[in-house]
């Protein structure tokens, strides 16, 4: 308790600030965060090219979200989410 | 290896692996051409195509054989299409009737456009140990979208050869088929197994302009084609459009084939002398396969333009729209293809439920393909709605329309069940790559339908002709003697036709004229009188009188019982069936047979199709699993025949409690005249 009166009140807001890419709205750039995810779905969004902390553009909210991974991808795919899986990709949710 | 062609020791086999969506298909066509052929790998659902590499004017290309793996974003997922690819990397796994060996070399296909997440790829197939090839396939989309790729800054630092190709338009295709057909191919050395890897490789051999501008047409199509509304107008629109012409464009082709089968019936029974084997072959061989064949336009139209569609782009976006209509109902939106395409035939259909990711999913999927009204379905539907609503052709529409969604309805219904019970658990949230918007490739759409509709006549083919044969024998066997009255009606023709009797009806014709119309009358009556006789006789016939308690609650006598057993193998003979016991001749279709049918009656002089009797059947014809390919085809693909058991046995039963309802409902409502 004494070490967490004793940090800044900023900070704690800005590190563990965490939105599902469900609340993220149209055009934004976000950095996701896969580790809601069961094992199996993070394991084929990051062979699809969802990388941990990689930066995506949301083309769509909604069921489905559509992202564009241009980082984790090359040249920029496009891939489809439905709501049940956005829900659970946290995002920083500031933007890029 | 290699070295000389011609012995089976220099055949040199290739693997070809890529991610989904990155051209393979169309790679591997270019480079087979129509020098492959398709099985599985045994133990799974997972196609496996094998091709000859052809180059032209080169006979030395023989000795390369190309198998092209299901696309995959990992080769360590725990997925389906992931073990099988890991399976023949390591040489544990080959596709049906071939040894299994390690490859001689694994030609990775990756995409330039997508080129980064590829490289992943290249990492995980590099740690087989097996000599490697690179083709960077797309690179005309590549370069449109300034991506710029350094193939040999590429290939020094994987250490194997890369060959920058297009599929689509045959660019660097001649160097790839020289890399492939000698043995150049090389153990990348160069392939680190470092987190940063694929990274640094990426930065090193690609570069794309950073400050390109995003896709507005693709993000304004993503967004149309997955509103919740327009996503779903399109979606019609595009299925519609889809259903027309497969009903109208194979309408053509059907009927060419069903007059061809038809003339070689009536050739062969003009040309053969008469007795048993002619019979199995008219009535069984040539009948059983003209049976198949028919089908066949329709099927191959489906998978061309179903091929066509998916490769536009615009599937993957359908499937979300149709995911939130059947996520309720515990089935994705991967299997909306399957469910549409089984209203033309369920064995493609449930062929195409491999693409459903999920096992549960898929199960479910196959599960309830075959509750949707197929067109072998439809001679049964136009028979009994005829019969309901005899000179009512609006009347009649509405209930051929709800035959239709009294299908869908029991097939989502049945997936719920399937869902909260024998395949409980929780489905998983659908993730699609969403690929580019493109122009269809005709050639690869034409080689994938070609290929369709041999593993259709291969398939489905010989058990029908199977099926086929043995209800001729059935219907056949055992042989009795004509009735008594079959051969006084016979003996009254052949006075007449001396002239001994004269029949007493007006006519004009001149005499000797009418006594030989008259005495061909009579023999026709005496021949359907014998057919009536030989069909009661027959086991066939015997089975149906033994089986009829099981039917009578529905409404069903000794001869529906009949038409009911022969469906089972195949639901579009019950007109004929019905035709053949009633009138004792299968011209089902001929002009006053349903007036005739109609007036039937059962032994106890009754009327045979009560109101109440005919909307029991239809019922039951909607919602009963009589088609024993499908159950084959559902063993298959389910993994073994408990899946093809529940299914037949659930479809038994609902179609039983559905066709009693209707039978029970129908009598109350109608009253004495109903039932």
């Amino acid at each position: 308790m004494a070490m967490l009166a004793s940090m800044p009140d900023s900070i704690p807001e800005i590190t563990t600030r965490r939105v599902p890419l469900t609340e993220v709205s149209r055009g934004s750039r976000v950095r996701v965060d896969l580790a809601g995810l069961e094992s199996d779905d993070r394991e084929l969004l990051r062979a699809m090219g969802l990388r941990p902390e990689c930066v995506v553009e949301v083309c769509r909210v909604g069921e489905p979200c559509i992202l564009e991974v241009r980082e984790g991808c090359g040249g920029g795919c496009r891939i489809g989410l439905s709501r049940r899986l956005a829900d659970r990709v946290l995002t920083d949710g500031t933007g890029v | 290896m290699g070295g000389a062609a011609g012995t089976l020791a220099s055949v040199r086999t290739i693997a070809l692996v890529g991610n989904p969506n990155v051209g393979k298909t169309t790679l591997f066509n270019r480079l087979s051409g129509l020098r492959q052929k398709t099985s599985n790998f045994p133990g799974t659902t997972q196609e496996a195509h094998v091709g000859v590499l052809s180059r032209s004017g080169r006979e030395d290309a023989a000795h390369v054989r190309l198998i092209d793996l299901p696309g995959v974003y990992g080769l360590g997922l725990d997925t389906s299409e992931s073990r099988v690819c890991r399976g023949v990397l390591e040489g544990t796994l080959a596709p049906s009737g071939e040894p299994a060996a390690l490859p001689d070399a694994v030609l990775i296909v990756l995409d330039a456009t997508n080129l980064r997440r590829n490289l992943e790829l290249v990492r995980e197939a590099s740690r087989f140990g097996r000599p490697v090839v690179v083709a960077v396939n797309l690179i005309d989309a590549a370069r449109r979208q300034t991506i710029h790729v350094d193939a040999e800054l590429f290939a020094s630092l994987i250490g194997a050869p890369v060959v920058l190709v297009s599929a689509r338009t045959g660019e660097g295709l001649g160097t790839l088929r020289e890399l492939l057909s000698t043995e150049d191919a090389a153990r990348p050395a160069g392939v680190g197994d470092e987190a940063g890897w694929a990274d640094d490789v990426y930065a090193r051999v690609a570069s794309a302009r950073e400050d390109r501008s995003r896709d507005t047409i693709t993000d304004r199509l993503d967004r149309a084609f997955t509103h919740p509304l327009l996503g779903l107008a399109s979606f019609t629109v595009v299925m519609t459009a889809l259903f027309w012409a497969i009903f109208r464009l194979a309408a053509y082709p059907m009927d060419w084939i069903d007059g061809a089968f038809g003339s070689l019936g009536a050739w062969l029974t003009g040309t053969l002398p008469g007795g048993l084997l002619s019979e199995l072959l008219i009535d069984g061989v040539v009948a059983g396969v003209g049976a198949t064949l028919v089908f066949l336009p329709q099927i191959m139209l489906l998978s061309l333009l179903i091929t066509l569609l998916e490769q536009t782009g615009y599937l993957a976006r359908a499937a979300f729209v149709i995911d939130r209509v059947l996520r309720p109902f515990g089935l994705p939106g991967h299997a909306f293809v399957p469910l549409l395409s089984a209203h033309a035939c369920a064995l493609p259909a449930i062929m195409s439920a491999r693409g459903v990711p999920d096992r549960r999913d898929r199960l479910a999927t196959i599960l309830v393909i075959p509750f949707m009204s197929c067109t072998a379905r439809i001679p049964v539907y136009v028979l009994l709605t005829a019969l309901l609503f005899p000179d009512r052709p609006g009347m009649q529409a509405l209930a051929f329309t709800g035959c239709y969604v009294l299908g869908v309805c029991a097939g989502l219904l049945s997936a719920l069940v399937a869902r909260r019970t024998i395949l409980r658990g929780k489905s998983r949230g659908m993730a699609l790559e969403l690929p580019a918007y493109r122009v269809p490739d005709a050639r690869t759409a034409i080689l994938t339908t070609i290929d369709r509709g041999w593993i259709f006549l291969r398939k489905a083919g010989t058990v029908i002709l199977a099926i086929s044969v043995v209800l001729w024998w059935l219907g056949t066997f055992p042989k009795v003697d004509p009735p008594a009255e079959a051969t006084e009606l016979r003996e009254v023709a052949d006075r007449v036709e001396a002239g001994e009797i004269v029949l007493l009806e007006q006519s004009d014709a001149p005499l000797e004229e009418r006594a030989s119309m008259d005495a061909e009358g009579i023999r026709a009556e005496a021949d359907a009188r014998e057919a009536s006789h030989a069909a009661r006789a027959s086991f066939l016939g015997r089975l149906g009188v033994f089986v009829e308690p099981v039917f009578e609650p529905i409404g069903a006598d000794r001869q529906l019982t009949v038409g009911i057993l022969a469906s089972f193998a195949a639901r579009e003979v019950f007109a004929a069936t019905m035709a053949v016991q009633v009138l004792g001749r299968d011209d089902a279709e001929g002009e006053g047979t349903f007036a005739a049918l109609g007036r039937a009656t059962r032994d106890d002089g009754s009327p045979l199709f009560t109101p109440a009797a005919s909307w029991s059947m239809l019922v039951y014809f909607v919602l009963a699993m009589q088609c024993l390919p499908t159950l084959v085809v559902t063993a298959r693909e389910s993994g073994g025949w408990k899946w093809a058991g529940v299914q037949f046995a659930w479809m038994t039963i609902v179609a039983y409690v559905g066709a009693l309802l209707a039978y029970e409902i129908a009598s109350a409502l109608l009253g004495g005249a109903g039932a």
